[in-house]
């Protein structure tokens, strides 16, 4: 059905069903007139015959009368005749007064029924009125009238049908020119009108002033309503497709001019991080190595204050790129299995040493106490994160405290939710200020930036990170009552490690003895989940009576006892002597928690019948190690291994390509002093050439240098046709943080990856996994450093 | 008012010329043969006969009717007094019985003095006379029309 044809449709349906109308309309008349005017016309017609042969009758009275009277049965005779020759006329008979037929003509009826289609006639004589003389009869043919009217009402039926039929055909034909073809016109015309455009109806000139013509006026005014619309809508849609154009073009030219600032300061990031770090290589580096030898002491103190100085430089340009990475949403978070435990223990033991010399107790705790945390995320930002808090703890609190809570809830589905509560006793924060501090570049107080320093966005960048990392953070506080710095965040769970073995301190009596509260909880709460009797003291006073009670009250003495150093009154060592001379004492194991920075004489150490060290703040798997051993009377003649030192001396050589002169003696004396053996080339071009010429067991490779940079050099020794080269360790040396950089290392060819500046420590710790450890004799060739482990966060991406 | 006087006076005085015109025939005598069993006959058996009903006296005797030429007044009269029809009317019976051809009516004879010598002679015969007619051994009178 196209749409062509339902306009002729619709026409033919409208004619159809008018003529339809008309037609049975007429007919359903015609037959109730035809009906009715049988019914009439029955009874009219046989009127009419009965009043014809009464007629006839009337007639022939007089003569048929003379012959009754005369007795001419010749003349009646021929007067019946006469009569029944009429064709209504069934029988006539004349009857003799006493009833006897005299004459008789016609069919003889087989029933002579005295109604109203018999017609008697009494014939009086014409001499004497009151003398009968005869009758005359007459029967009608009922038959012969039925079937007459029978004709006439066919005729008359046949002539009003088509009267009728032609009374509805003039009505079907006036009523099809006035109102059904205007109609059909019209919808004609409709068919064809476009909408929108100024074509119009045009209305019929007889029609002007009638239903039609209001029809197409109405139609007229819908049509320029229409166009008004439509007319409106497009000047609309071309202003608003103008203006959409306008705006796109606005906002690709703000995209490109966006994304071009964007790549400009990405650019301008990794330039301002490569320009800066390598200078505060050389300056960390040259302090270092500085410290490292003997300086007269006003010296030591000045080189000391630059370590500082450059570090905290470090710290805030590090802050700065952080932030700006995660405002142009550069910020990609690692996914990686990690331990809770090891991650907070590092980030507290940065900050070991400045609580120490704020004489600030700095604590770890953990629930549930006792095993691993094993999950997955990104264990360097959460490290950087709890530093950021630890730092700011560390620098507001003047005295007491500060102490790390860690709180594990498995959650169901493989997720485990994280709360890391960092409370100090410091000055508090007063609560209007609560929301603020986690803004860009606020500080609770316009002045505290003047009085502590900072850039004011560690908080900020902790806030942004845990929002990546789909974490809050937050914070309780009053002025003057310290401050809890609250971090939540989910993170899923992986397999658990076993838990370590501590069958051998099960059931091991133990004295812990510390000043500060919460260290001898977590103590005890160590302690006590590795299956050891703990008993605590707070003073070595009462330490020494417990140590004195237990030989006395219970027969079993201590095994074991944990003392602090630092302690008011009796310090650590003091009490380690006098313990060693109570008799109930004397198979006691001494432990001795130490500062990180104070590494206690080992003369000394031994002089006061210590057997091991162990640095606070705690580590758990250190002080679980370092128990185990004590108890199994295992060596432990390697404070290396307990405090915090560099490690072993290695053996190899190196090839440090670096184009910055500093840094080439910065690297080079590392190196050295790591035991390693030197060798330094200028660019990326000649660090090839070194390698096709030497023997060496890694390289050192700076990725920013001119002529031929990192990457160029790296693809160009794996190129080298010695099979020995391919397998050539390289670690890339960049001072670029932006994201992305260590892929493109390991995608150059490179083994391994070092952020500028880099300090000895983690240069040593990176080329272990290359080059093996010196024989135990050389360790002690040269001092090693005393702190390496609380720098600054390391600047990876 | 004098014209009006004359008009009536003239009025009544045609009316009374008019009643005095009419013939005045006061009854009509019907007559038999002497020899005629039927001493008298009534009105309705003198129409019988006269208008072609019957043709036989009461005692069976074939009857034969006589009348008078057609156009005279008196037989005019005559049947007036006994049937109470016109002349036109008579003629019109007679004419509607003669289409059968079955009867006839009466023979009309030239006057009455032959209606009374073949009443004398005929003793089937009856005729009627607008006089009495003078005494005679031949005829008798059987019924006399009262004007």
């Amino acid at each position: 059905m196209g749409d062509g044809r339902a306009p002729s449709f619709a026409h033919r349906s409208l004619r159809r069903r008018l003529l339809l109308a008309v037609v049975f309309g007429a007919l359903l008349f015609a037959a109730l007139a035809v009906v009715l005017a049988d019914r009439l016309g029955q009874a009219r017609a046989t009127a009419a015959s009965l009043a014809a042969l009464k007629a006839m009758v009337t007639a022939v009275e007089q003569t048929a009368a003379s012959g009754a009277y005369a007795r001419d049965p010749v003349l009646l005779g021929e007067i019946v005749r006469g009569l029944a020759r009429n064709e209504l006329v069934a029988l006539a008979e004349v009857r003799s007064p006493d009833g006897q037929p005299v004459a008789r003509a016609g069919r003889a009826s087989s029933a002579p029924a005295e109604d109203e289609t018999t017609i008697e006639q009494p014939l009086a004589s014409p001499f004497d009125a009151d003398e009968r003389v005869g009758v005359l009869r007459i029967e009608a043919d009922r038959e012969r009238i039925a079937a007459r009217v029978a004709r006439e009402t066919l005729v008359l039926s046949a002539l009003m049908i088509g009267q009728m039929l032609l009374v509805a055909l003039l009505l079907y034909a006036v009523a099809e020119r006035v109102v059904s073809r205007p109609i059909v016109a019209l919808a004609r015309q409709l068919d064809g009108v476009q909408p929108g455009t100024p074509q119009r109806l045009t209305v019929p000139a007889s029609h002007r002033h009638d239903e039609i013509g209001a029809l197409v006026a109405g139609g007229n005014a819908l049509l320029a309503a229409t166009e008004a619309a439509v007319d409106r809508e497009r000047l609309l849609r071309a202003g608003i497709e103008q203006t959409v154009q306008e705006r796109t073009a606005e906002l690709l030219e703000a995209k490109e001019a966006a994304e071009a600032a964007s790549r400009a300061k990405s650019e301008f990031l990794a330039t301002m991080s490569h320009e800066i770090r390598t200078p505060m290589n050389g300056v960390l580096g040259l302090t270092e190595l500085m410290l490292a030898n003997p300086l007269p002491p006003q010296q030591r103190l000045w080189a000391e204050g630059t370590l500082a100085s450059g570090r905290h430089l470090l710290g805030v340009i590090n802050d700065i790129l952080d932030f700006s990475k995660i405002e142009s949403g550069q910020m990609e978070l690692d996914s990686v299995p990690f331990d809770l435990v090891d991650v907070v223990e590092e980030a507290a033991a940065m900050f070991a040493q400045p609580a120490e010399a704020k004489g600030l107790e700095l604590a770890v705790r953990f629930e549930p106490t006792g095993v691993p945390l094993p999950l997955r995320g990104d264990p360097f930002r959460l490290r950087q994160l709890l530093a950021n808090l630890l730092a700011n703890a560390v620098k507001f609190t003047e005295e007491g405290e500060v102490v790390v809570s860690v709180r594990c809830e498995p959650q169901g589905e493989g997720l485990v939710r994280v709360r890391i509560d960092v409370r100090d006793t410091g000055v508090g924060i007063a609560p209007e200020h609560h929301a603020k501090i986690f803004e860009h570049f606020a500080q609770a107080e316009g002045g505290t930036t003047r009085r502590f320093g900072g850039t004011g966005l560690g908080l900020a960048i902790c806030r942004r990170v845990l929002q990546i990392m789909g974490g809050r953070i937050g914070v309780e506080s009053s002025p003057g009552h310290g401050a809890t710095f609250r971090v939540e965040l989910q993170l899923p769970a992986v397999a658990a490690a076993a838990a370590p073995d501590t069958g051998v301190l099960a059931g091991v009596r133990v004295l812990v003895v510390d000043d500060n509260p919460t260290n001898r909880e977590i103590l005890e709460q160590q302690l006590s989940g590795w299956g050891m009797r703990v008993v605590c003291a707070a003073s070595g006073a009462e330490a020494l009576q417990r140590a004195g009670a237990s030989g006395v009250a219970e027969s079993a003495p201590f095994q074991l006892a944990v003392l602090d150093m630092h302690m008011p009154h009796m310090d650590g060592v003091e009490l380690a002597r006098l313990l060693r001379a109570e008799p109930t004492c004397a198979g006691t194991k001494l432990l001795l928690l130490s500062s990180a920075s104070a590494g206690l004489d080992p003369d000394a150490r031994r002089r006061a019948g210590i057997l091991a060290c162990v640095s606070k703040p705690i580590r758990r798997a250190d002080l679980l190690r370092v128990l185990r051993a004590m108890m199994q009377d295992e060596s432990l003649d390697e404070p290396a291994a307990v405090e915090a030192t560099p490690g072993p001396q290695l053996v190899g050589r190196v090839l440090l390509v670096e184009d910055n002169p500093i840094n080439q003696v910065v690297g080079g004396a590392m190196l050295r002093r790591l035991g390693l053996e030197a060798e330094v080339a200028n660019d990326g071009r000649e660090g090839v050439e070194q390698v096709r010429g030497g023997a060496f067991d890694l390289v050192l490779m700076d990725c920013q240098m001119p002529e031929m940079d990192g990457y160029q050099a790296t693809a160009a020794i794996r190129a080298l046709p010695d099979p020995r080269r391919a397998s050539l360790p390289i670690v890339a040396l960049t001072a670029n943080v932006t994201a992305g950089d260590p892929e493109r290392c390991l995608a150059s060819g490179m083994d391994g990856f070092l952020g500028k500046p880099y300090t000895l420590a983690a240069l040593q710790a990176t080329l272990r996994r290359w080059l093996p450890e010196a024989p135990a004799e050389a360790a002690g060739s040269e001092p090693a450093p005393s702190d390496t482990r609380a720098a600054q966060p390391m600047p990876m991406p | 008012m004098r014209m009006l006087r004359f008009f009536v006076t003239r009025l009544l005085g045609l009316a009374a010329a008019l009643a005095f015109a009419q013939p005045a025939w006061a009854d009509f005598y019907l007559v038999v043969h002497a020899a005629n069993p039927q001493r008298t006959m009534t009105q309705k058996e003198v129409v019988e006969l006269y208008m072609g009903r019957s043709r036989a006296f009461s005692n069976g005797q074939f009857a034969i009717a006589f009348d008078l030429p057609r156009d005279s007044p008196e037989r005019a009269a005559f049947y007036q007094s006994l049937t109470g029809l016109s002349a036109a009317q008579v003629t019109s019976h007679w004419s509607r019985l003669m289409f059968s051809g079955q009867s006839m009516p009466p023979q009309a004879l030239p006057d009455e003095a032959t209606m009374i010598e073949i009443v004398r002679r005929n003793p089937s015969a009856i005729g009627w006379l607008t006089r009495e007619p003078p005494p005679d051994k031949q005829l008798r009178t059987v019924l006399v029309l009262k004007e």
